[in-house]
């Protein structure tokens, strides 16, 4: 049976992102397939948007990268929350909760 | 101080966008050969599912490329912010480089006029200035005579030697 998916909302894969890593250290192919496992296939990130938004990100500050020995042997760049991006995840996910909450309540308005 | 940084890592930036890639084309390879697909098969995929390559490279680029704009106009804003929360110091720091920059350009106008310009006649190095002297005398006449110029001209018949009479070197510069 396919598996509908859905369209990552505008700036939601930020926050994604910074979610998965906030896991543990982790490598772009690792977060690509750990967005996939835990949405259930659900969500899809593109490469073409998810290695900008990871360096982007790294360049703010809220994500360092360092290189590391990945299981299969080979070198791999990995990146990990920083203390910076922990406190931006904090705020973006309240206000994701908050805005959430918002739209379900519209949502759920009887005529 | 990034993206100087990056301005010199250029290669170094791009070998590391470029082995980042190609790490997540190979995982995805494996998976596809673990599923049971020839490796080349795999392989190949793998590139198709990737996507542009080259293409996300340029966007990574585009990520620590230096905004000179940008940079212009940050620049801009902290020095009159700067100004404006210590006006003191930055009135002296003008003043000091107004001073010094105004001593520096009049020295220089000073000695291109006296030494470095040449002087508005044809063959000015040729020119020269002639005095006389007379050893009898207690104070030497300095000035030489129209006739005087004429008769040294007559001794040394040097047909190199065109006169031309100036009233004083001192009015000579002046006409410069």
């Amino acid at each position: 049976m396919p598996i509908e998916k859905s369209e990552l909302l505008q700036g939601t894969l930020d926050m994604l992102i910074l979610k998965i890593v906030a896991l543990g250290p982790v490598h772009g192919y690792g977060i690509s397939q750990r967005i996939k496992q835990i949405s259930k296939e659900i969500l899809q990130v593109q490469q073409g948007s998810l290695y900008p938004a990871l360096h982007r990100l790294e360049k703010r500050g809220w994500l360092a990268a360092e290189w590391g020995e990945s299981d299969s042997g080979r070198q791999a760049k990995f990146y990990r929350l920083s203390a910076k991006g922990r406190k931006q995840l904090a705020s973006e996910e309240s206000n994701w909760h908050r805005l959430a909450g918002a739209v379900g309540h519209i949502l759920q308005t009887v005529e | 101080m990034f993206g100087w940084k990056s301005l010199f890592r250029k290669r170094a930036l791009d070998a590391q966008l470029d082995s980042e890639l190609r790490f997540h084309i190979e995982k995805l390879a494996n998976d596809y050969i673990a599923d049971g697909m020839a490796p080349e098969e795999a392989r190949r995929q793998a590139v198709l599912e990737f996507g542009g390559r080259e293409q996300i490279k340029e966007e990574l680029r585009d990520v620590y490329r230096i905004r000179l704009l940008d940079a212009t106009v940050a620049n801009l804003k902290s020095a009159f912010r700067f100004i404006r929360k210590s006006p003191t110091f930055a009135a002296t720091v003008i003043l000091t480089l107004a001073l010094a920059i105004g001593a520096n350009s009049a020295v220089f106008s000073a000695i291109d006029a006296i030494l470095l310009k040449p002087l508005p006649f044809p063959d000015a190095d040729q020119l020269m200035r002639v005095n006389q002297y007379n050893p009898k005398t207690s104070s030497p006449l300095r000035f030489v005579s129209k006739t005087g110029i004429a008769s040294i001209l007559h001794f040394r018949r040097s047909p190199a030697i065109t006169a031309k009479m100036f009233p004083s070197p001192r009015a000579l510069c002046r006409k410069g």
